[in-house]
């Protein structure tokens, strides 16, 4: 016994201590192993190539480009700079996945789709998202029973799939932008109308016509109803307006100014400057009650006020200091008021992130009025907009663009800026145009 | 006999069958003492063709079928040729004397041509290999002297032979006529000859006993000598050994610092690769650590993150993993010393 | 304690102002807006996007109330200089001339609008127009004119003069204008 246990101890020995040096050596060779330091790194776009969906010529009208609708709006976020169409190879597009080809192309990522006629004008499309670099598969589906006019939201809901897996953040194109249109009649008269249309322009809608000015449009936080300034009684007033049109109701008439509203996240109140008080100040009303507070109390001009994303604070225009500069105070103590902006001797028009992390507001500068973030961690400002002509700009439901409108030669004009100020997409919408408003996501119900 | 053969075929045939292998056996090992030469010959003129390769190491280790360092070894010194006594091979040494000028004259123009790649290395593993080869050459002149000076002494040795060959022919000649002279006197004074004979029989013993022994003599004399130039040519051998390995010891030393360089060289273009091949869409920052395997061509074969400092988002990590992707096929290693197959990339964001 | 008292005052003066103030959506119906049927919606998420009819177009007439009622060849606007609301000396002579029209006829109201050029933020433009209505409103008050008569209102930037995107055109519409309402 004690022979035989003398051996296996022996062996066991042996076993551990093999182990051991095989882990020492592995330790060693690790340590072995070069360390080299990458400093650096570049802020810029990611490249993607979103090829032509199979079948779409044949199957749908020839104008219409599924895959082109994706890489605008992947471009328009300023975190993609997506592969033109005509730059792609026709023998490998019609050929099998040949995954080398795009890794030559220097294309990091691959959407490759598939449309299918399902009969009655109904459409069921399929799509992949490949990375080439490293073979993964990254999503894979399939929209059923997809009707003729909503093929260009499937598109946008691919590309808040492909925006999400790559970024890791929340899309934004399966959403709405709402604007104010202005046209002529007979010649002279303006018309004014309200516009609701995808967030990249397309496929607009209009909702009201008025020969008054309108101005000012928030949406509620479900998508169902506009506030907006309307002058059809012959001076400024908020309406509240459902988009299926059953109701429609001015919820402040008071006397003097009664603009800017911004409704709250939980959609039961609404930011409003009134000057019935003496001077503009910013009040919230519950809407259910019409109950207004008061929240600034300043002799100077008060207005502009937006909700902070935890709902706890407000943002807003004051030109207490003698020029429009940006404030923020809370709802539970709002005589304490905060400075946010130091830089330029004009900011005004804040709007605030949904992640609460960034503000955006209009800075004069020697260029002119320009769209300019800031963020709320840091305080730090940077001026983004190449334009100098800028007004009401309005953040996407990600907070990764801002919508707004400035003037060329020809009118008002709405385009979209990455937040990170590399993309800057003029929209596809004629005429003179302004006041965009990026509504929701089209999915929060 | 025939016959015989036919009633017993199995046993012929074994018969044939050992016989056969026998002879195969034979006439191997006579081929093998002839070819032993072939081969010598044969690794010289290897040795010679990677030294004409060794200006560009990457051709030469294509060539080399497994990891040995050729290129980085110093030069091997080709082994002595075996005796040739005739023109002939003098000739033929004398040709392969001006085959290795040329080979060290076409180096030259080699080296020239691919400066660029490596430059002062280059400038200088060439300036080492032409001293070296310089002194092979020296070398081999002195060799060919020795073996030229092996030939003039086999020339003697032949000539003495020669020499020995025709004074044995013409005492036998005398010989014959002295037998026949006194054949004719052999009656008259036959007891008289008898004697003489017996007596001149044994001077005649003794004399050629005599010049057996000189020849002897001669040919020890010659071994001697022959000896004695083999004992120099082993000295002088040791010596240019000793003077070799000096060489090789220097030769390592300026390798290994040669290594350290290239090594240093090979991994900041690796790391500038992989930093210009990181791109990420977000000013996100965290410092992550990326395991990377590779081919011995430069072929990322894995790349996954190891950690990160800090809080780091998929999104982030990806572009770290992808950025040593990306960087695929990585600058190749130029040996196999200095080629690494494993590194850790430390992701710092600025 | 203070505090909600205040909120309770101002409340309930604004309840009071606003039963004072003009009816909110229904007036003379000469420029009530059309609520348009917005098409088939979108059945995949949210209820369709629809309008309703109150009114034809063909109602919104000309606007008779739009002409400026200039008494005496005298335009009754006051010019503003940029991000200015004091008024200079060409102001007071209209407002001097319209004080004495005022004055004539005692039962007659006016209503001031305020304008602004279009640079900068709309909505603050609105508060600028206000003001500069508001300055209007003081010097006729200063000048004896009762307040009950004069109503302000402030249109911002959103109903130009001139349309160029220059100064001529922008000191055009740096303005107050006098509007009799019949």
């Amino acid at each position: 016994m004690m022979q035989l246990s003398g051996i296996s101890i022996n062996r066991f020995t042996k076993a551990l201590l093999l182990c051991a040096s095989l882990w020492g050596s592995a330790q060693a060779l690790a340590q072995d192993a070069v360390r080299v330091e990458i400093t650096g790194g570049t802020e810029q776009s990611l490249p993607i190539a979103v090829t032509p969906f199979k079948n779409q010529v044949a199957v749908i009208n020839p104008d219409f480009n599924l895959a082109q609708i994706i890489r605008d709006d992947l471009a328009r976020s300023g975190s993609f700079t997506p592969m033109k169409e005509s730059e792609m190879s026709a023998a490998v597009l019609a050929g099998e996945l040949n995954l080398d080809y795009w890794r030559k192309m220097l294309q990091d990522y691959l959407v490759i789709g598939e449309i299918r006629a399902q009969g009655g004008d109904m459409y069921q499309v399929d799509m992949r998202l490949i990375n080439t670099l490293n073979n993964q598969e990254m999503v894979a589906r399939r929209w059923n029973g997809v009707s003729a006019p909503l093929l260009r939201t499937a598109a946008h809901q691919m590309s808040d799939a492909i925006y999400t897996a790559v970024t890791g953040r929340g899309g934004a194109f399966d959403s709405r932008m709402a604007y104010v249109r202005v046209e002529r009649v007979q010649g002279k008269r303006k018309m004014f109308l309200l516009e609701v249309a995808d967030s990249d322009g397309y496929a607009p809608r209009t909702i009201l016509r008025s020969y008054m000015p309108l101005m000012s449009v928030s949406w509620s936080p479900d998508g169902s109803k506009l506030a907006y300034v309307s002058f059809e009684n012959r001076r400024p007033e908020i309406i509240v307006q459902s988009l299926d049109g059953r109701s429609r109701q001015s919820v402040a008439a008071y006397e003097g100014i009664n603009s800017a509203p911004a409704w709250s996240a939980d959609g039961r109140s609404l930011l409003m400057t009134l000057s019935k008080g003496g001077n503009p100040d910013i009040y919230v009303m519950d809407i259910e009650s019409k109950r207004l507070t008061q929240l600034t109390f300043d002799a100077a001009i008060e207005t502009e006020a937006v909700w902070s994303a935890d709902g706890q604070s407000i943002f807003f225009n004051s030109d207490r200091r003698g020029q429009p500069q940006i404030f923020q105070t809370s709802l539970a103590n709002p005589r304490d008021v905060k400075r946010l902006t130091f830089e330029g001797k004009y900011n005004a028009r804040p709007v605030a992130s949904g992640d609460g992390r960034y503000l955006a507001y209009v800075r004069q500068d020697i260029g002119g009025f320009k769209v300019t973030t800031q963020d709320l961690v840091s305080g730090s400002a940077k001026v983004i907009s190449t334009t100098g002509t800028d007004e009401s700009p309005s953040f996407s439901p990600n907070g990764d663009m801002i919508a707004y409108s400035y003037n060329d030669y020809r009118g008002g004009v709405i385009a979209v800026l990455s937040r990170n100020g590399r993309a800057f997409t003029k929209l596809a919408i004629n005429g003179d145009v302004r006041d965009p408003a990026w509504g929701p996501l089209n999915n929060s119900q | 006999m025939f016959r015989f053969l036919l009633r017993h075929p199995w046993a012929t045939l074994l018969a044939l069958i050992v016989h056969g292998i026998l002879l195969y056996f034979i006439i191997y090992g006579f081929m093998q003492k002839n070819t032993q030469m072939n081969d010598v010959l044969a690794e010289i003129s290897e040795a010679d063709l990677v030294q004409a390769e060794i200006v560009d190491p990457r051709v030469s280790q294509a060539l080399t079928r497994h990891p040995t360092p050729v290129e980085d070894k110093p030069l091997e010194v080709p082994k002595p040729k075996p005796v040739q006594p005739s023109e002939q091979q003098l000739a033929q040494a004398q040709a392969e004397k001006q085959e290795a000028d040329r080979q060290a004259a076409e180096q030259k123009k080699q080296a020239e041509a691919e400066a660029l790649r490596k430059q002062q290395q280059e400038a200088e593993n060439q300036k080492a290999e032409a001293i070296q080869k310089q002194q092979e050459a020296d070398l081999k002149a002195a060799e060919l002297k020795a073996q030229a000076e092996q030939a003039l002494t086999k020339e003697k040795e032949l000539a003495k032979e020669k020499e020995l060959e025709k004074q044995k022919q013409a005492e036998a000649l005398k010989k014959q006529q002295e037998a026949e002279k006194q054949k004719t006197e052999a009656i008259k004074k036959q007891q008289e000859e008898l004697k003489k004979q017996d007596a001149d029989k044994l001077k005649q013993e003794a004399d050629l006993k005599k010049k057996i022994e000189q020849e002897a003599k001669d040919k020890a004399e010659a071994e001697r000598r022959k000896n004695e130039i083999k004992e120099q040519a082993k000295r002088e051998e040791s010596i240019r050994k000793a003077m070799q390995a000096e060489r090789e010891s220097e030769a390592r030393a300026a390798n290994s610092a040669l290594v350290k360089q290239e090594s240093a060289t090979w991994i900041s273009a690796i790391g500038a690769k992989v930093r210009r091949a990181w791109i990420k869409e977000s000013s996100e920052k965290a410092i992550c650590d990326v395991y990377m395997r590779q081919s011995r061509e430069g072929e990322v074969k894995e790349a996954r993150v190891k950690s990160c400092e800090g809080e780091a988002s998929d999104a982030y990590k990806r572009s770290v993993e992808l950025a040593v992707r990306r960087a695929s096929p990585l600058p190749r290693a130029p040996s196999d010393e200095v080629f690494k197959e494993e590194i850790i990339f430390i992701f710092k964001p600025q | 304690m203070r505090q909600k008292m205040r909120v309770a005052l101002v409340s309930s003066l604004s309840v009071l102002l606003a039963a004072c103030s003009d009816p909110p959506v229904d007036d003379a119906g000469a420029n009530k807006p059309v609520v348009v049927d917005g098409a088939a919606g979108m059945g995949m998420n949210n209820g369709g996007l629809k309008g309703i009819d109150l009114n034809t177009l063909g109602a919104m007439a000309a606007l008779e109330d739009e002409k400026n009622y200039a008494v005496g060849g005298v335009q009754p606007t006051i010019y503003f200089g940029l991000d200015q609301f004091t008024i200079d000396g060409k102001g007071q002579a209209v407002i001097n001339h319209y004080v004495r029209y005022l004055q004539s006829k005692p039962t007659a109201s006016i209503v001031l609008e305020g304008h602004c050029d279009d640079r900068g933020s709309s909505e603050y433009n609105m508060a600028l127009g206000e003001r500069r209505a508001k300055a209007v409103k003081d010097a006729l008050s200063f000048a004896g004119i009762a307040s009950a008569r004069i109503r302000v209102v402030s249109f911002g930037e959103e109903r130009p003069a001139a349309e160029g995107n220059d100064e001529a055109s922008w000191s055009l519409n740096r303005r107050v204008e006098m509007k009799f309402p019949q």
